[in-house]
């Protein structure tokens, strides 16, 4: 079996740049190979709802834009009939969820290959983030339990406000492996300015 | 740019979407038994309206859904929005 590598591998990390007056007001940390699965089911479907509440602990959200967690996967809505669902542990696989559903109409696409997520923080990276966002980032209209699909940098994301349990308020984008080469080096690029850090992934190959 | 009220999403940035050109264009029930110029007509005449256009939209960047809107075609602006299957808001139906 050949190894897995990071899809930032060309960026070297950790990297700590501060900015013109030597403050580091945003900071990226990947985090690598976790579970991603894409989901699409009825949710009005009682039945096919709990069987994903069976497996990963939670029922799909059925209210735009929002997502929930459990203790196993975070469930993110991504459209009427679809979800992402983020497995925290490696061993979160598509089987168990796969047999639970077989009977149902229903599709699960395993992904976990083709997109990384991207944790963004710092004291000034929603200023980071609006230079190349369309999306509303105020924490007035989109703070946890809200997830948004939209574009940086002309690059397809999906956003999902969390709390970093080392370093506080902070967002998680997620994005196709072959995009997040570009999006770390043009958050690179906008946060020059504000001085950053990018840390080492987390998540073991 | 535009702001435009995804049925699912909300109000978005235009950068989000992409256009589908009329809406409500229907396909002929029996598409063999249409003269050239019917077909011919189905597949590239369209209304060209000065003033308020049904058209289609997809929130290529979000939903990825697609959804009908009225646009006013002299002043851009989006009088609604609303989901494909339902008729447009004011209309006889
Ligand atoms: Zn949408």
């Amino acid at each position: 079996m050949s190894a897995k590598h990071s899809s930032l591998i060309e960026i070297e990390t950790p990297v700590l740049r501060p900015g013109s007056d030597g403050q580091t007001l945003f900071w990226m940390q990947e985090h690598a190979f976790c579970v991603h699965l894409n989901l699409r089911g009825d949710s009005s479907s009682s039945v096919f709802s709990e069987a994903v509440g069976a497996v990963t602990g939670t029922a799909p959200p059925e209210h735009p834009n929002t997502c929930v967690s459990s203790e196993h996967c975070r469930l993110a809505w991504l459209g009427p009939d679809e979800w992402l669902l983020i497995g925290v542990h490696e061993d979160f696989g598509p089987a168990p969820l796969e047999e639970r559903l077989a009977p149902l109409h229903h599709a699960l696409t395993a992904l976990s290959g083709g997109q990384t997520i991207l944790r963004v923080g710092g004291e000034n990276w929603r200023n980071v983030l609006a230079s190349a966002c369309p999306f509303d980032l105020h924490p007035r209209v989109f703070g946890e339990g809200a997830c948004a699909q939209t574009v940086i940098a002309y690059t397809n994301v999906l956003l999902m406000p969390v709390e970093d349990p080392d370093r506080g308020e902070a967002l998680d984008i997620v994005v196709r492996r072959s995009f997040a080469d570009h999006l770390a080096r043009w958050l690179m690029d906008a946060a020059a300015e504000d001085g950053f850090e990018f840390l080492s992934p987390v998540g073991s190959p | 740019m535009l702001q435009i009220e995804c049925p699912w999403c909300g109000a978005r940035d235009q950068e989000e979407f992409q256009y589908g050109g009329e809406a409500h264009i229907v396909r002929p029930e029996n598409p063999d038994s249409l003269t050239d110029a019917h077909w011919a007509d189905y597949l590239f005449n369209r209304t060209n309206v000065k003033g308020v256009h049904a058209e289609q939209w997809c929130h290529a960047a979000g939903c990825r859904r697609w959804f009908n809107v009225l646009r006013d075609t002299m002043s851009y602006k989006i009088l609604a929005a609303y989901r494909p299957g339902e008729q447009p808001p004011g209309s006889e139906e």
